[in-house]
């Protein structure tokens, strides 16, 4: 009984710690997004960053992933690998297409 | 039955290693995550397309000009909180204290509603200044961000009320004593997704 209230105590905090961080995450996001002298890139990587960052403790933390089968794991990281096929495969052409507006422009 | 029980263990031996149930779950959860993952495949569409139109914009407003960052950043705070007493819920009910469960389904339930309203608060204000999803009244040669701000934050305010609709049910079975720690973890994984989605949304659309 005892060692259950401990986890539990154990659980609960943790909740609240990654609560913290968190919110800390979503402040540093806010400053970057805010910072007007910071490269348009550097602040595109800041951001992504934090996001995954985030995304991951949200999965590992509240979704339980850190205890579940790797298979499971990795399933969850179709979407993400997916998304970054698609994305870069789009990238050229908008390239492209701003390139073509810019100079009709 | 000797043929079964063999066929179990020659299962159990492969690589795939799982027999009937490999990863480990209920087939309920299991389930979920196959909606989760294929869900974020439509948000991660939704997410490239923005990029692709914001890329071949000729100009794209600044956001802070266009919204309140202070009542975003109150709905970020909002969900986050609502995430975490989700996942406290979870973890109350699946060690049975279901009063306990019960109490933070519903402070989640709050914190999903009080996300909820401030959206709509948001969306009646950039309704009232003429933006639609076809038109720019700011910038008329840039329609793309309205239609990027309807489709993104409408078809995630929507799993918002579907995820306090499932909250709703769950906790109503709760009170009836009628759920299952496994039952009210599917409805967090739901919930926590919403909160993944938001955070992409909150990063890319409001804040880049």
């Amino acid at each position: 009984m005892e060692s259950m209230s401990e986890t539990t105590h154990h659980g609960y905090a943790t909740y609240w710690r990654i609560w913290g961080w968190l919110l800390g995450m979503t402040l540093l996001a806010l400053g970057v997004g805010y910072v007007d002298a910071m490269p348009g890139g550097l602040k595109a990587l800041l951001l992504v960053g934090i996001t995954l960052a985030k995304v991951a403790i949200i999965g590992a933390y509240y979704m339980h992933l850190r205890s579940e089968k790797l298979d499971l794991i990795l399933i969850t990281f179709t979407p993400i690998v997916l998304a970054m096929i698609l994305f870069f495969f789009m990238v050229p052409d908008a390239g492209d297409t701003a390139t073509r507006i810019m100079t009709l422009r | 039955m000797e043929a079964t029980v063999g066929e179990q263990e020659r299962i159990l031996a492969s690589p795939w290693g799982g027999g009937t149930n490999p990863f480990g779950t209920s087939w309920g959860k299991f389930m979920m995550w196959v909606f989760i993952v294929s869900d974020a495949l439509t948000f991660a569409g939704f997410i490239v397309a923005y990029g692709f139109m914001r890329a071949t914009a000729p100009a794209w407003p600044a956001q802070d000009e266009v919204f309140s960052m202070g009542l975003i950043t109150f709905m970020t705070f909002a969900l986050i909180s609502s995430s975490c007493v989700m996942a406290i819920a979870v973890g109350a009910a699946q060690q049975g204290r279901r009063s306990e469960a019960v109490k933070y389904l519903w402070l989640t339930i709050l914190g999903g509603t009080i996300f909820l309203g401030s959206q709509a608060y948001e969306w009646a204000h950039f309704i009232d200044e003429g933006y639609r999803p076809w038109f720019n009244p700011v910038m008329p040669e840039v329609p793309q961000f309205p239609a990027a701000f309807y489709v993104m934050t409408g078809f995630h305010g929507f799993h918002v009320f579907t995820g306090l609709v499932l909250l709703l049910y769950t906790v109503i079975r709760a009170h009836m004593g009628k759920y299952t720690g496994d039952r009210v973890e599917i409805a967090g994984l739901y919930w926590h997704f919403i909160d993944v989605v938001w955070v992409f949304i909150f990063a890319f659309f409001y804040l880049l």
